[in-house]
């Protein structure tokens, strides 16, 4: 592999020991692929979770060279008692963070907290090589923007953010970014779908494209933010794709045949009204029990989607029997502030969440009030209940309304257009 | 028998065989302060000190962080084999510094039984199938 100069330096610790430490794993990442060189990295994106003396050695004299955001904690730690968090798991969890935290701050690491960087100003560039961790956002970085964006355990990521620097790994060269499956709708309009129908279609291609990059074709509209961000967050949860296509929409596919790179596709996944069904009723673990409690927010919910949830709230009031998690990053809740969403969310007697993870990280089995039935609008969310619940916590799957609705008036009244 | 293959990270070491036939996290798969695996068809078994065998990895990219877990308590494996591995296994590999071989042929999955006894020569892509288990 080619180093140059200051890469040498980097790994001979000319720059610290953390530098070294850091750069030591990036070339060895870059051996496995037998990568030609380091490219220079801008963004990052990383995961809590680190072994804390591992931390401390890689921080030693360290400052991070890209824009670097934190991702989400597992509950928030500001609303622990409220959340009903028991005491000593979320005691256990902060001390935790504080031995972390002196580390975040000496990198100069963003302290972000969110699952969205896109959302809080961590926005790169088409043609950007960039190292997020947390599935959705990589799938964001590199279909939505552009990016390009590999996949790597978060240690990964950390070292790109010491070091500035990726291997130029297979899936960083424009070859190995071509489409491999073209996935189509049988038998309904991809234009007739809601976000939440959306989802349910990512989920269900996730789990058959595996690690593949799929190329979505046959949306007439320019998808919104939140659209996209409903199609891509399951295929990371079902499968374990790192990028996908939307024909019109990524920057690396504007037409069909780009997406391809002029070449056939390996396979076609048609999907039909049946496989609909199939994915729906695999995230639908509750079958026709009532929730008890409703988590929206799974990834952190944009403005936009505050304002939705507002509104099915405005003038209503939630059950004392049930409960509403809304879970957004800092910036957005000043915003839905601002924008008044937040009052009325939480005078309906609605729980608003930030910096925090409300569903795949939430430690389910340390509530003090135990929830049997979860419903949620995100199949992300859904999915990772299902499984790291391991069937404890069953799982509604529907829309915003039908959520809200049912924490409200104590009964589910989705419309479940594809039930069997 | 010999099985050739490719460094993920070097080092030579041995030990007996655990061979698991689906892709695998050590976010979930495993309890890490132990070894012991939580599902599929070797649950309950202990990949600690093993030479750990399976296709390829699965799941969260937060399993390096897990996987440390197991350095302290020295419940590790000894040595990965994999058919191909991700950016994930190659992170848990460099983290705990477990020497590790990739695209091998014959295909270790088929060609490695649990019980087997292996020389593993990381650095030169290189495994020795010593004794049968």
């Amino acid at each position: 592999m080619i180093l140059t100069r200051e890469e040498e330096q980097m790994l001979n610790g000319a720059f610290g020991p953390g530098v070294a430490k850091a750069m030591d794993m990036i070339v060895k990442w870059g051996e496995v692929y037998d990568a030609e060189k380091l490219v220079e990295v801008t963004s990052t994106h990383t995961l809590l979770g680190e072994p804390v003396e591992w931390l401390r050695d890689i921080s030693e004299g360290a400052k991070v060279r890209t824009l670097s955001t934190l991702h989400v904690v597992n509950f928030d730690y500001g609303r622990w008692e409220k959340q009903g968090i028991q005491q000593s798991e979320a005691e256990r969890q902060m001390e935790y963070t504080r031995q972390c935290m002196t580390h975040y701050e000496s990198l100069g690491l963003i302290k972000g907290f969110s699952c969205g960087p896109y959302l809080i100003g961590n926005v790169p560039r088409q043609g950007d090589y960039v190292n997020w961790s947390g599935s959705s956002g990589v799938l964001l970085a590199n279909s939505l923007f552009g990016a390009r964006c590999p996949r790597v355990g978060a240690s990964g990521s950390l070292a790109s953010a010491i070091t500035g620097r990726a291997p130029l790994v297979p899936e960083l060269v424009t070859a190995n970014r071509r489409g491999q499956i073209l996935v189509e709708a049988d038998g309904f309009d991809l234009n007739s779908l809601s976000k939440e129908d959306i989802g349910i279609f990512g989920w269900y291609v996730g789990g058959v494209a595996g690690e593949k990059i799929c190329v979505f074709s046959g949306f007439d509209r320019r998808l919104s933010l939140e659209e996209v961000k409903f199609l891509a967050s399951p295929l990371g949860v079902s499968g374990s794709a790192i990028m996908f296509h939307i024909v019109g929409l990524t920057p690396e596919a504007p037409t069909l045949q780009a997406a391809f790179q002029n070449q056939k596709p390996e396979s076609t996944i048609r999907v039909g009204r049946s496989e609909m069904g199939m994915a729906w009723a695999s995230l639908n673990t509750a079958g026709a029990s009532e929730p008890d409690l409703v988590t929206l927010g799974c990834p952190h919910l944009s403005i936009t989607e505050l304002r939705e949830v507002a509104r099915h709230l405005e003038g209503r009031r939630i059950l004392d029997s049930k409960r509403l998690w809304v879970s957004c990053g800092f910036e957005m809740y000043n915003l839905a502030q601002r924008m008044g969403y937040i009052e009325v969310i939480e005078r309906a007697g609605g729980t608003v969440l930030t910096g925090c993870c409300a569903g795949p990280l939430t430690p389910w089995d340390k509530l003090l009030d135990p929830v049997a039935v979860v419903a949620t609008n995100s199949t992300r969310a859904a999915g990772y209940i299902n499984m790291v619940s391991a069937g404890k916590v069953k799982v509604r799957y529907g829309s915003v309304e039908a959520c809200v609705n049912s924490v409200v008036t104590g009964r589910w009244e989705g419309r479940e257009r594809w039930a069997s | 028998m010999i099985l050739s293959g490719h460094k993920v990270l070097g080092g030579r070491v041995e030990g007996e065989a655990l061979v698991v036939d689906e892709p695998f996290s050590f976010f979930g798969g495993v309890i890490p302060e132990t070894g012991i695996l939580t599902s599929g068809p070797c649950a309950g078994q202990t990949i600690r000190d093993k030479i750990f065998v399976f296709p390829r990895g699965k799941g969260s990219t937060l399993a390096p962080y897990v996987a440390y877990r197991g350095l302290s308590t020295g419940a590790g494996p000894r040595a990965m084999l994999c058919r191909e591995v991700d950016g994930v296994v190659a992170m848990v590999s460099i983290i705990m510094g477990i020497p590790t071989v990739d695209r091998l042929t014959p295909d270790p999955i088929l060609t490695i039984r649990s019980g087997d006894y292996l020389k593993v020569d990381a650095e030169n892509g290189c495994v020795e199938i010593v004794a049968k288990g």
